[in-house]
């Protein structure tokens, strides 16, 4: 993906500089403009899309206070009822205290580990774009071999090694899922890196590292923003499939992906509610994120 | 043109609507114009006056939300508004030939010269590929590519500019079209091939008999190649008539304004004169005389009604206070 | 030149595949305690472990084993699976067979569609059926592959039974295969991988044919009468496919990430599915033999797009 910045960025890193007084105006002018260049209905819906999982998952527990590991051995599954809205599993546990506890879990580990990979990629990309020409080669070429080998490849060998938890999951995740961001920021940072006024900026001594911060990355946010909601999507996709597999987030806590393989073991009694929910749920917040990114890019293209 | 002579084109009170409803918008309204064979007429106006649109409505080529809301566009014996979308194509290959400005661009990257000019006559003349080889060879000869044996199964990136051209004009006369529609063919060239394209387009037409249109917005490549003039504004017809006749004394001021805004090699030292303000847009065409805004004759007269037609079939317009006194 | 980009071309994806290797090594020597390890379970006994080590070679510093890893794979020698009592090279043959036969299937079927799809979208670009195929690109898209295939298990396998909700045909332990049962078993895994295969290419696509459609040349086309059919397949087509073929080498990981779950969801044997057998009962020489075979088969999958496309593009530059 080769986007070409739009003017206004060129403009905030020319014009934002810290007049005394004008902090808190600059401020809120360029939240304004930054809300304003990213406005798009795909925008707001894939971000109200996910804000609603946000809060059934994390606010959902709180108003709905059931334990989402209580068994009750009399109501094995149940069709979703008043009592049980989502259903009961085979084990009697209630189906939407299980689905909030997943969507904790999932989304957790989705946001955190994208958090990590940003790091990780705009900080290789980065290293690339900067040093010079041969250690270029070198790192791309590694990069390549990496690219190789598709992320989910790599986290299912480390899941056959590594104890499973959200924490090991956040890092192994986030630390596998970045070289493909690391690519586009190096290709951005190399583009940015011939223009006017980073040569400026070079001609009047600033240093590699500044540069790299002040008028790289800030030059980039807008398409790391757009790539970061990609990411978020990808790695709820991938954590859901490592769950799915077995080699997620293990029983007895909830994730939406393990949710959905202990339906899909129930399949052929054909309780729909233990499949169609955590599906959906899955389904949901990836497409919101995918739909946000989309709208963001959308405004980036200018259409 | 009387109705009898069937060979050339004749166009009555031609409309073009875009949209529907409350929102629907003429871009072209009441155009009327006959094109005999072996004539040529100008199309001039600016950009946006609807010259290209006129082009478009008489290939049947409009695009999406675009119609053909009343008149009728007579080629030789067809009435071309009421044909089916299989007709029509039949008739765009064969008959109506075009060419457009950038022949570069209009050209198939990935198709060879000759599977290009070949197409439509493989399709419409009915020509076996053989056959079609030896017609587009004869083509490219006729219209001056040096080579052409060698350049047939070239492909357009390999020419250039004013070959390119060539090919295009070798490709809308594949079937001997009737009449042949000419965009803007040589604003992309430079003098030189301009001089030769347009002379090249003299010779076919005289050579076939054809109808041709010569679109542009240069008054001066009118007066050289064209037998009759129409000056388009905002989409409606504001002065026609016969070359001689326009370019001796133009009655509309904005045709007036036009060749005031040529520059002459007779006339230097003397100050160009511009057109001030812009053509209005589609969706804000005024009631009255559409010129009226950027007019200096304009008087509250002329924004109340569109103004009546005046002067003969060879030579007419639409304007109370023409140059020249009025008639 | 053409020679010389060929050869700038093989050189990467040599350097690649070098270091690919060297990512695989270090990777099965990151393992907690060793290889073995994890070979015998983390309660082995000392000696045992010693025992192993000896065998394995692993006793030598870490550049002689790097050597003989080498060594190994040019012998196609990739390590002996204690959970299935084979060597795994001996294991992989029917597997990827099987994988590479599904995988293409699928692939296939979504470029066929997405060709399609991605050409109505085109020409109906910023009109409401194009917007709505938009629309379901985006949707089918995010839809996971593993839903997708429990859904397709419970509506076509067990609702009305069309197809076998997985497993592969013929009868694997006496080797006589039923190519129509087999086929009919690759049925619903071929449409899972090829649905959001085909949401992603077509979306690309149609992109493409959109912008192809908008040009002049396009205009001369149906300025010359020629029919709509004939616009679409003859010149839009001509067009538009040609990153194509880039573009499914960029695919290989996705097919791959596709594959693995659904040969998983649908129990299908493959590659995907020793993978997560083999991780679930912590076979590490088939894992880790299975990461770089299919490291190399993306490495070569994109040398071989690279190389038909730059053949492609001479032929049309210099016929």
């Amino acid at each position: 993906m080769s986007s070409s910045p739009t003017d206004m960025n060129v403009n905030n890193s020319l014009v934002a500089r810290p007049i005394p007084g004008m902090f808190t105006r600059i401020w809120t002018d360029s939240l304004r403009h930054w809300v304003g260049q990213f406005s798009h209905p795909m925008t707001w819906t894939g971000l109200g899309l996910f804000v609603f999982l946000l809060l059934f998952s994390w606010v959902g527990p709180i108003l709905y206070p059931a334990n989402p590991l209580a068994i009750h051995a009399n109501h094995l599954l149940l069709a979703p009822s008043w009592q049980y809205p989502f259903g009961t599993d085979n084990l009697g546990r209630n189906m939407l205290a299980r689905m909030m506890d997943g969507g904790k879990a999932t989304l957790e580990v989705g946001l955190l580990g994208a958090v990590i990979a940003m790091f990780l990629g705009i900080l290789y990309g980065m290293i690339a774009a900067m040093s010079p020409r041969w250690l270029d080669k070198v790192l791309m070429r590694l990069l390549d071999a990496l690219l190789a080998l598709p992320g989910i490849v790599l986290m299912i060998f480390f899941a056959a090694i590594i104890p499973l938890n959200t924490l090991s999951l956040i890092l192994v995740l986030g630390c596998l899922s970045w070289p493909g961001l690391a690519r586009i920021v190096r290709n951005e940072a190399l583009a940015y890196k011939e223009r006017d006024y980073v040569l400026a900026a070079r001609q009047f001594g600033a240093s590699t590292l500044y540069i790299a911060r002040v008028h790289l990355l800030r030059s980039m946010l807008p398409i790391l923003i757009v790539n970061a909601t990609f990411m978020v999507a990808d790695l709820i996709l991938a954590l859901s499939g490592l769950s799915f597999l077995g080699l997620g987030i293990q029983p007895p806590h909830a994730s939406w992906g393990g949710l959905l393989n202990d339906g899909l073991q129930l399949v052929i009694i054909g309780p729909w509610w233990l499949i169609v929910f955590p599906g959906v749920a899955i389904f949901l917040a990836i497409v919101a994120m995918n739909v946000l990114g989309q709208g963001l890019l959308a405004r980036l293209e200018g259409r | 043109m009387k109705a009898g002579e069937s060979s050339g084109l004749q166009v009555r009170n031609l409309s073009v609507t875009f949209g529907r409803g409350r929102k629907a918008f003429q871009v072209i309204e009441d155009l009327s114009f006959d094109i005999a064979a072996g004539e040529t007429l100008g199309l001039v106006g600016e950009s946006g006056s609807g010259k290209s649109m006129t082009a478009a409505a008489l290939m049947g080529l409009l695009p999406w939300g675009g119609r053909v809301s009343s008149g009728s566009v007579r080629l030789g014996e067809t009435e071309m508004t009421r044909l089916s979308n299989a007709a029509l194509r039949a008739v765009r290959g064969r008959e109506i030939g075009m060419i457009f400005q950038n022949p570069l661009s209009s050209l198939n990257p990935s198709l060879t010269i000759v599977q290009q000019i070949a197409e439509p006559y493989c399709l419409y003349c009915g020509a076996s590929i053989s056959a079609a080889r030896t017609h587009a060879l004869k083509l490219l000869k006729e219209v001056g590519v040096p080579d052409a044996e060698k350049r047939l199964d070239d492909y357009p990136h390999q020419f250039s500019g004013g070959m390119r051209q060539r090919v295009m004009i070798a490709m809308a006369l594949a079937c001997n079209p009737r009449l042949l529609i000419a965009d803007e063919p040589t604003t992309a060239l430079d003098v030189i091939n301009q001089a030769q394209i347009l002379r090249l387009i003299q010779r076919l037409q005289k050579e076939q008999g054809m109808a041709v249109i010569f679109i542009t917005h240069d008054l001066s490549l009118v007066a050289e190649y064209a037998h009759k003039v129409m000056v388009l504004y905002a989409g409606k017809t504001v002065e026609q008539g016969s070359a001689e006749d326009f370019f001796q004394a133009p009655r509309h001021p904005y045709s007036q304004a036009l060749l005031n805004a040529i520059p002459r090699l007779m006339s230097v030292g003397k100050r160009l004169t511009d057109i001030d303000g812009l053509p209005p847009r589609p969706q804000e065409f005024p009631r009255g005389c559409r010129f009226a805004e950027r007019c200096p004759a304009m008087t509250p007269e002329c924004l109340t009604a569109y103004p009546e037609r005046t002067g003969t079939d060879a030579h007419h317009f639409f304007c109370i206070h023409p140059v020249g006194g009025a008639a | 030149m053409m020679r010389r980009m060929i050869f700038n071309r093989l050189r990467t994806s040599i350097l690649s595949l070098i270091l690919l290797v060297t990512i695989v090594f270090f990777l099965i020597h990151a393992t907690p305690g060793g290889p073995a390890y994890s070979i015998l379970g983390m309660h082995a006994t000392p000696d045992a472990v010693a025992a192993l080590n000896k065998e394995m070679g692993l006793d030598h510093p870490l550049w002689q084993q790097y050597a003989i890893w080498w060594e190994h794979l040019f012998e196609g020698n990739l390590g002996y699976s204690f959970t299935q009592h084979a060597s795994v090279a001996s294991l992989m043959g029917s597997y990827l067979a099987n994988s590479i036969i599904l995988y293409v299937l699928a692939t296939l079927v979504a470029i066929f569609f997405s060709i399609i799809i991605g050409m109505f979208q085109g020409y109906w670009a910023e009109r409401t059926p194009g917007v709505l195929i938009g629309a379901g690109q985006i949707i089918v898209y995010s839809i996971p592959t593993f839903f997708i295939g429990v859904m397709l298990i419970l509506f076509f396998a067990i609702y009305v039974s069309w197809f076998p909700p997985g497993g592969i045909g013929g009868d694997q332990s006496t080797g006589a295969l039923n190519i129509g049962s087999y086929f009919h078993h690759m049925v619903l895994p071929a449409i899972t991988i090829a649905l959001p295969l085909t949401a992603g290419l077509s979306r690309y696509f149609g992109h493409q044919a959109r912008s192809e459609y908008r040009l002049d040349y396009v205009r001369t086309a149906w300025a010359r009468g020629i029919p709509p059919l004939r616009i679409a397949v003859n010149h839009v087509l001509r067009n538009a496919i040609r990153p194509l073929v880039t573009v499914i080498g960029m695919m290989i990981p996705g097919i791959f990430v596709g594959g693995i779950l659904t040969e998983s969801v649908f129990n299908y044997p493959g590659l995907g599915w020793l993978l997560w057998r083999s991780a679930l009962e912590q076979d590490y020489p088939t894992l880790s033999a299975i990461v770089l075979l299919i490291g190399v088969l993306t490495i070569l999958g994109n040398l071989a797009a690279d190389l038909t496309n730059s053949i492609l593009d001479v032929r049309v530059r210099y016929e």
